[in-house]
């Protein structure tokens, strides 16, 4: 098993190193002497209410007051455009040192390389489809209720659907938000005497949940399966903490792309780990779902894997496909146990129906069902732009991190002046990019981070390498020397040689598969003179695109419970479900009696 | 000499030989002293023998305490060969990912089947004695989604089926409101429809910070700050300012994400029983009895409740709540999620109704997800903390901003809740009093509400039997209600709830409903409830054994 252990830290210069702990040192210690003598002459900024505890934590309060607010107008920039491929920046003034912050005004029209806007479907012609403003008309803005009650429109049924067939999976669920997806379904995959094992870059939102599930957690290498296997035959060895017993369940979570690094998480590895010591995989595809693998389905298909395998397949909207929310996808079971426990189902507010249509839209582009190519070719673009782009950085000699194909792309910058620099200066040429500090990295190791999008043309981005190497010149990030590079370029040769042979080896067994489907498809359709799944009830004037006037009959007499023994609808089938409804006559009794009254 | 040399070299060779080297010295440099100390004993020095006394005498009493240590019977970690853990993996058998659900399938598909609960089959029974008795293991059962086929309107379609709409929190109807509508439209013509980014990195559009200033106005805070979900806001809130060591006292029943904050902040947490007062105020005084009389404390402590709350739709009486937090310095949250835009003679919530301002809580939540009609949440609190979560708060930093048209839709909803509040409020209070009044009370069900509360609960004045029995008979109800036109909502409530209501019919009252659509609704509700609660006039079915 390969060994990926190479760290972040490799690569660091000891120079550099060094300098840029001499530089957070110099930051801190003048930060100290900044605030004794505050004491000692504004007592009044430094003091707490009477009887009561800080509210803030010293270390935290120091750091926000002298570093954070040094630099504050690198981060949270206002932004007056949709995040497309060009934004408008509105400027602001720096007021004492950064204790404020105020817009004056003024825009910049910038290029974006911040957004994670990878399909480019942030801002599609006219701002949105016109099925997205209907369904505004249609349902409102918010259905006002929770997914499992009340707050469940047909528009989050057919996406459900649409979400499970592009995943290949038998059912989906849908939620208002990434993080709460993470967040609130962890905890209703286990619990207490069950292990989770953790990637240890993994994202906030998956440590929140897996500390709110009650499960014990460890951490594995980043990326690394030899690690992995490791702390799992010790895991299984040694059982729970204290009193021995075996874990209930173990639960390895890892993401597709690392948002933070650009890393393709090796799944081909994992996958052999978790079948041959009996775990579960959980895998948030947030960034890579819509931008890996040929047709955009993920890491699954970029390491040629089926979806099956993995047992739970977590995504979000917010990235790839321009709008929020997350997904789950699985067995028909595990969705349906999802709907019923999990804090995300039960509690929280659904999605709202118009950002459901968004994705809807979106999706369907991307899986070809609107017979065009755009979805394919903005797919196309994505992975062309993000392998030019490292290409031509690593030419530059700067330092970047990641693999190929990934449209996450961060460069490294570690001294903390840098970080603002590298800010301040693009944004002044007219590049919008990400920078990342401490706490959200190691100290070492501060980075900027680029989000390449199928929205970008390539004079966008030879207009972006170009300020990139201005700037990079100017603040001297060119850490790699001659010889670097050329390893660099042709570890990267080799990498995307591989990752193409399995596109095209994927291509020929996916091709199979489809045939198969069809005909499969086709028999269920023949066999039942009811609707298929994409055919759902439409109910207002046009905008479910696949809707049959002929249907309107069974949709008039359409179950109270049609969701009743078959679970989730999800290629729903009247078939199968006149047969589980014949083992309880009292339903049919309800769907006869139940008629619209308009 | 001589026959030390391979020794010593053996040593270094070891697999461990730092420590065995270490040893070696020690032992050496022990030797050589007591050696020398010998050598001059041996010539007479008497004085030394008083030193020697002394220094054995320490070195006896550290040995001593060494070795107490160390002779505990310390068990060795056994290492396992590879082999033995490969049995062990292969003897290992997990547990499903997914639990099985068998118990709520079978009581759901007798209850449904069946009109009467006069007699049980004995298996039935059997698994409800196991569920009773297997807590923990016990999992909501598998309910099926109602499918709305339009907004949520004071009539909606439900299932095919045109219905009466007590089901969803649109409280103000503001869900379908044109002219929030409208500006949603624009925004998203002009703005797309998601933000594909976190509020620090390119995705803090200026609707965000024109919606943050106006909540911030409206709830007459000194700073807002928006999250892109409801729920995600107290989970997130409340650790971003509690860590270990830190003290929470928190109502008992508090929804399920204050729940998950406070367990996420890892702060101690004492619970103190719903609305009760007394009880607060003893554990308030029992927890500063033993502060320091300088008044320095370094713990940071709050007390948290729910304006309106989540679980029972009563009203904590927040004035003693801040004469109480006054008094003993505890900091104040408080969730505004089903009071605001409801309560308060201009809407802010239960704090404006009890006479109080937003800034005598220190943190002020709610879910924009009710009466505003979007989707997020908000906070309110004074400048520091609200800068402090925009650097801290994990829902906040590590999750997309709210899609701008929903961010649109708070500020327009808020502004006319300014504008028309008058007209908006009094017409729901009205409803609200018109509906409880038709409503009455019911033969065998609990009503728990407060007069002024949207949330009117329904619950089993005795259960029937078991908590899966009470929620599958609810969700029958909620069925009957349906075809009778009704369209209500049954929140199912998860076994690891602190506190966990019994199962329960939720009705929400809406500005929009009209008063006889409410008292229609009130009727079809009574009568379906005695239908089914007494089938047979006479006998009362509520009796399991
Ligand atoms: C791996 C991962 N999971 C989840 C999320 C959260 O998604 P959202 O922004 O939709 O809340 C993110 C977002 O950055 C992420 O990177």
């Amino acid at each position: 098993m390969k060994n990926n252990s190479k760290s972040l830290y490799d690569r660091i210069p000891y120079i550099v190193a060094l300098t840029t702990y001499f530089s957070y040192a110099m930051v801190i210690c003048f930060g100290y002497l900044k605030d004794f003598i505050g004491k000692l002459f504004r007592r009044k900024k430094f003091r707490v209410p009477q009887g009561y505890a800080r509210l803030l934590s010293d270390f935290e309060d120091f750091y926000t007051r002298r570093l954070y607010s040094r630099i504050r107008d690198c981060w949270s920039r206002p932004v007056c455009s949709a995040p497309g491929a060009y934004i408008d920046v509105m400027l602001r003034d720096v007021i004492n040192y950064g204790e404020d912050l105020r817009i004056n005004g003024k825009t910049k029209r910038c290029l974006n390389l911040g957004s994670y806007n990878y399909l480019g479907y942030a801002d599609v012609p006219g701002g949105v489809d016109d099925q997205v403003l209907k369904a505004l008309d249609f349902y409102g803005v918010s259905s006002c209720g929770t997914p499992n009650d009340t707050g469940y429109t047909d528009v989050h049924a057919r996406l459900e659907s649409l979400v499970a067939e592009f995943l290949n999976r038998p059912a989906a669920l849908v939620m208002g938000m990434g993080f709460a997806t993470n967040s609130q379904i962890i905890p209703s995959l286990v619990g207490p005497g069950c292990l989770i094992l953790s990637d240890e870059l993994n994202h906030a939102s998956i440590v929140v949940g897996a500390r709110a599930s009650g499960a014990k957690i460890k951490v594995f290498r980043h990326n690394n399966p030899v690690d992995l296997e490791k702390q799992l035959r010790l895991a299984i060895a040694e059982g729970q903490p204290r009193t021995h017993r075996p874990w209930k369940k173990i639960l390895i979570i890892v993401e597709g792309i690392y948002s933070m690094e650009g890393e393709i998480c090796p799944l081909t590895e994992i996958i052999e780990l978790k079948k041959k010591y009996k775990a579960y995989l959980f895998l948030d595809e947030a960034h890579s779902i819509g931008a890996l693998g040929h047709s955009g389905r993920g890491v699954p298909e970029y390491w040629n894997i089926p979806h099956s395998e993995v047992d739970i397949l977590m995504g979000t909207f917010t990235k790839s496909f321009g709008a929020v929310g997350g997904y789950i996808a699985g067995s028909r079971e595990l969705i349906e146990h999802l709907r019923n426990s999990a804090p995300g189902c039960l509690y929280s507010s659904s999605m709202s129906a118009v950002c459901a249509q968004h994705i809807l839209f979106a999706l369907e582009q991307i899986m070809g069902k609107d017979k065009t190519d755009i979805g394919q070719q903005k797919i196309v673009r994505l992975r062309e732009n993000a392998i030019m782009f490292r290409r031509r950085l690593i030419e530059l000699g700067i330092q970047v991190y990641g693999d190929p194909g990934s449209p996450v792309i961060p460069i490294m910058l570690y001294p903390p002046a840098k970080i603002a620099a590298f800010s301040r200066e693009c944004l002044a040429r007219g590049l919008a990019v990400v920078v990342v500090g401490f706490p959200a990295t190691p100290l070492l190791l501060s980075r900027a981070r680029i989000c390449l999008s199928a929205a970008h043309t390539s004079e966008d981005l030879e207009f972006a390498l170009h300020v990139i190497e201005e700037v990079a010149e100017l603040i001297q990030i060119k850490y790699n020397d001659k010889k670097m590079i050329e390893i660099q370029l042709e570890e990267e040769e080799e990498a995307i040689k591989a990752s193409e042979e399995r596109a095209v080896q994927n291509k020929i067994t996916h091709s199979l598969i489809r045939n198969h489907e069809t005909i499969i498809h086709g028999k269920k359709l023949l066999s039942s003179n009811h609707f298929g799944h994409d055919n759902e009830t439409q109910d207002f004037n046009g905008i479910m695109h696949s809707g049959r006037d002929t249907q309107r009959e069974e949709r008039k007499t359409a179950s109270f419970f049609q969701r009743k023994w078959n679970g989730m609808d999800i290629q729903w089938l009247p078939s199968m479900s006149s047969s589980s409804v014949d083992n309880n006559s009292h339903y049919r009794r309800m769907d006869s009696s139940a008629t619209v009254e308009t | 000499m001589l026959n030390m040399e391979p020794e010593v070299k053996k040593l270094t060779v070891n697999s461990t030989p730092s420590l065995r080297r270490l040893l070696y010295d020690i032992w050496t440099y022990i030797l050589l002293y007591l050696d020398a100390y010998w050598q001059q004993l041996r010539q007479g020095h008497s004085d030394l023998l008083f030193h020697l006394g002394v220094e054995s005498f320490f070195i006896i009493i550290i040995l001593y305490l060494w070795f107490q240590k160390s002779y505990e019977p310390k068990r060795r970690r056994e290492r396992l060969t590879e082999k033995e853990i490969d049995n062990l993996v292969n003897e290992w058998k997990p547990e499903p990912l997914v639990p099985k659900r068998q118990l709520s399938r079978r009581v759901r598909e007798y209850l449904f089947e069946n009109d009467t609960y006069k007699s049980l089959p004995s298996e039935i029974e059997e698994l409800l004695v196991a569920e009773h008795l297997e807590r923990e293991s016990y999992l909501p059962s598998p309910r099926e989604v109602l499918r709305l086929q339009s907004a949520p309107t004071a009539y909606c379609v439900v299932n095919g089926k045109k219905v009466i709409n007590l089901g969803t929190c649109n409280f103000l109807g503001f869900a379908e409101d044109d002219t929030i509508k409208q500006a949603c439209a624009e925004v998203l013509k002009r703005y797309g429809c998601g933000s594909c980014g976190p509020r620090g990195f390119y995705g803090n559009l200026d609707v965000h910070i024109e919606a943050e200033h106006r909540i911030a106005e409206f709830m007459k805070a000194p700073a807002a700050v928006l999250y892109s979900f409801g729920s995600a806001t107290c989970s997130s809130v409340i650790p971003a300012f509690s860590k270990r060591g830190d003290l929470i006292i928190c109502d008992e029943a508090a929804s399920y994400f204050i729940q998950t904050g406070i367990s996420l902040s890892r702060a101690s947490v004492k619970w103190f029983p719903h609305n009760d007062m007394s009880a607060l105020e003893k554990i308030l005084a029992e927890v500063v009895t033993n502060d320091p009389i300088s008044g320095k404390i370094t713990q940071r402590r709050f007390i948290i409740v729910e304006g309106i709350s989540s679980k029972f739709a009563d009203m904590t009486p927040l004035d003693k709540v801040v004469e109480l937090k006054n008094r003993y310095r505890f900091r104040l949250i408080v969730d505004e999620s089903y009071s605001l835009g409801v309560l308060g003679k201009t809407g802010r919530g239960a704090l404006e109704y009890f006479g109080l301002e937003s800034t005598d809580a220190d943190i002020v939540l709610a879910d924009l997800g009710n009466a505003i009609a979007t989707v997020g949440g908000f906070c309110c609190s004074s400048q520091e903390v609200a800068n402090h979560q925009r650097l801290s708060s994990a829902g906040y930093c590590f999750s997309a901003s709210q899609p701008p048209f929903l961010a649109k839709a708070c500020t327009v909803a808020l502004e006319k809740l300014q504008n028309e509040c008058s007209e908006r409020l009094s017409q729901l209070q009205e409803n609200i009093e018109c509906f409880q009044a038709a409503l009455g009370t019911l033969d065998g069900i609990r009503i728990s509400s407060h007069p002024k509360s949207p949330i009117v609960f329904l619950r089993l004045d005795k259960s029937l039997g078991s908590y899966t029995m009470d929620e599958q008979w609810m969700m029958k109800l909620q069925e009957a209600l349906w075809s009778e036109g009704v369209f209500v909502s049954v929140p199912q409530y998860l076994a690891n709830e602190h506190i966990r209501p019994s199962p329960g019919l939720r009705l929400c009252i809406s500005s929009n409903h009209s008063r006889k659509v409410l008292k229609t609704a009130a009727e079809k509700i009574r009568k379906t409830v005695a239908k089914l609660l007494f089938p047979s006039k006479h006998v009362s079915p509520l009796k399991i054994p």
